[in-house]
């Protein structure tokens, strides 16, 4: 067999452009670009946030530039069937309901949000401590959300909003107090099982202060389910505030939230069923619209894990 | 065993009386008094004789420790708003209304939801699962009071096949428990759903097909029994809300039970109603989660009661 025999004119010069044609490479992509591709490959999650977006700008921009007002009436137009003047109508008291709606989707709204705010501060906190301190602290502070948790939370709600009156931020504060046991729950698991992790053992090594450990490296290790969790919370915040303004011990009139809007309306639902029916199916969008959200965010951030 | 549920049952007194105390003072600390609405027709004697009556001129921590000494002889006093009405009297008239709409609730939510839990983790067509998927999703994300409402407009104001409002006939339960199951049914077929198909990949059940047992028999005996547990741990919780009433549906379709009767009594700050009711509430609260771990332990041997 003889010897193969190189020589220089065998071989040509890559050009520049083709180096690395055959490297096997994507662009890499932060962990928010992963999940919000994966966010954006789910159809229902799409519209659940484009209806959500839309009620939202509603909800700022309609009783802005609206020539009525929530709560201007007009007693010569009462119960009007939806009409290029009234797109929905009027209620009893000849008051325009597409802004009525879209005021008392503010005030939802923003008692949705607010609250699952509230909840995920006070989540953080009071489980961050159970599950970083172990031990007798985290056995008293668990006790203590047991017993919390053995009662129906309507209940605590209920008594709440009677102490601090019936204001929209009291509807806050008294959803936020019961609702946020499920947030602390759920922090104290990933934060026993993450401070056991070599990068919290190092952080402590180097000197760090519980407070940094806990909150710069354990929560945020936790965030994925943290996220998952609060986004489940807006839509439950919202079913709380439309069920009690509802049974009329929320919101009062003259401000109006959705639920009590339907309160108002159930009153002619004989009479005027298509009163009922807006703010009802207004609340129902929305709802749906974040457990779609919701649901879209869990499958795309648990795709990772 | 025994052990287990007396140690349980020691917590759940103890959660009770924490429970009734935290009760005690959140309620005195509503502004207004139970003679509020009515303070004008009161002389200033008559409204002194009629706080007296209720130990209301006490200092607070008195009240409280005469209340709990009463609590002791099952002695839940007087309703304030209802005159002369013993506060047990109220719930043991209330409590049963309340119960038989939730146990019709219950009954279907379990029964509905397992059959649809199945039928989805086993189908094979498309449609049929994501058809299933969307009635869940709906189920657990509607407010009840929505569901309600969306009834009574079709099925009782247009086609004015179910009465509206009361409990006086059996067709008047229909609508009411609708209401009241349709978010069970959701959760029971999700719990349902995810598990079953967890336990049908399983290898004791590919072996109990490929031994040739028929596919009904592998479900029933062998898959379900694994699968149902989640759903035997939901139970408990599910049937103490239901039992205990909704007090949304119950405002709705002025139906006379516990949660309208809550609802009230916090509005007319008739404290020894709203006490008798917590501690009622939570009681068997306490009492279903406690049987809902022992059924698990029953069906399932390989949970240890942990003593």
């Amino acid at each position: 067999m003889s010897e193969m025999k190189y020589d220089p004119s065998m071989f040509e010069k890559l050009d520049e452009s083709e180096k690395n044609d055959e490297a096997i490479a994507m662009e890499s992509k932060t962990f928010l670009q992963d999940t919000w591709r994966r966010f954006c490959s789910n159809k229902l999650a799409i519209l659940g946030l484009v209806v959500l977006v839309i009620m939202i700008l509603l909800a700022v921009f309609v009783p802005v530039f609206s020539q009525y007002t929530y709560d201007g009436q007009d007693l010569a137009n009462t119960n009007a069937l939806p009409s290029a003047a009234h797109l929905l109508g009027t209620d009893k008291l000849g008051r325009d309901i597409l802004v009525r709606i879209c005021s008392g989707m503010r005030v939802t709204l923003a008692i949705g949000f607010t609250s699952a705010a509230i909840n995920l501060c006070i989540g953080i906190v009071y489980g961050g401590c159970a599950g970083y301190f172990g031990g007798r602290v985290d056995m008293t502070m668990m006790r203590i959300v047991d017993i919390i948790d053995s009662v129906p939370s309507l209940l605590y709600t209920i008594m709440i909003l009677m102490v601090f009156g019936n204001s929209v931020f009291s509807m806050m504060l008294a959803i936020s107090l019961t609702s946020w046991i499920t947030m602390a729950r759920q922090v104290r698991a990933q934060v026993m099982s993450l401070k056991e992790m070599e990068f919290a053992m190092a952080a402590k090594v180097i000197g760090c202060s519980d407070l940094r450990i806990l909150l710069k490296h354990l929560v945020v290790n936790a965030l994925g389910p943290i996220i998952v969790c609060l986004t489940m919370m807006i839509p439950s915040a919202i079913f709380t505030e439309s069920s009690l303004s509802f049974i009329g011990i929320g919101i009062q009139p003259p401000a109006c939230s959705l639920g009590s809007l339907a309160n108002e309306a159930r009153q002619l639902i004989n009479t005027q069923p298509l009163q009922v029916v807006w703010p009802v199916i207004t609340i129902a969008l929305i709802t749906l619209s974040l457990n779609f959200i919701g649901d879209g965010v869990g499958e795309a951030l648990e795709a990772k894990r | 065993m025994g052990k287990y549920i007396l140690k349980r049952l020691a917590i759940g007194i103890l959660t009770l009386f924490i429970l009734a105390t935290i009760t005690f003072f959140l309620m005195h600390a509503i502004p207004g008094s139970p003679f509020g609405a009515d303070n004008k027709n009161l002389t200033p004697e008559q409204y002194a004789a009629m706080q007296a009556k209720y130990n209301l001129d006490k200092p607070l921590f008195q009240q409280y420790t005469t209340y709990m000494v009463n609590l002791l002889h099952m002695d839940f006093g007087e309703s304030i708003s209802k005159k002369g009405e013993l506060v047990l009297d109220i719930i043991l008239k209330r409590a049963p209304v309340t119960a038989r709409l939730g146990a019709c609730a219950f009954v279907i939510s379990v029964v509905a939801g397992i059959t649809l839990g199945i039928v989805g983790a086993l189908t094979k067509k498309k449609w049929v699962n994501g058809f299933i998927t969307f009635l869940a999703t709906l189920g657990v994300s509607l407010p009840s009071f929505i569901v309600a409402i969306l009834l009574m407009i079709f099925l009782g104001v247009k086609l004015k096949i179910f009465p509206l409002l009361g409990l006086s006939t059996p067709a008047s339960y229909v609508l009411p428990t609708i209401a009241l199951s349709i978010g069970p049914i959701a959760m029971v077929t999700r719990l349902t759903r995810s598990s079953l198909k967890d336990v049908m990949n399983k290898d004791y059940i590919i072996l109990a097909r490929s031994k040739g047992t028929d596919d009904v028999k592998v479900i029933i005996k062998h898959a379900l029994r694994n699968a149902l547990l989640p759903v035997i741990t939901y139970c408990g919780p599910l049937l103490a809300g239901l039992v205990t009433g909704s007090f949304v549906v119950e405002t709705l379709f002025t139906i006379p039970g516990i949660g309208k009767e809550f609802t009230s009594s916090v509005t007319n700050r008739d404290y020894p109603m709203i006490m008798g009711l917590t501690i009622f509430l939570g009681a068997i609260v306490i009492l279903m989660q406690l049987a809902s771990d022992i059924v698990a332990a029953i069906v399932d041997p390989r949970i240890k009661v942990k003593s």
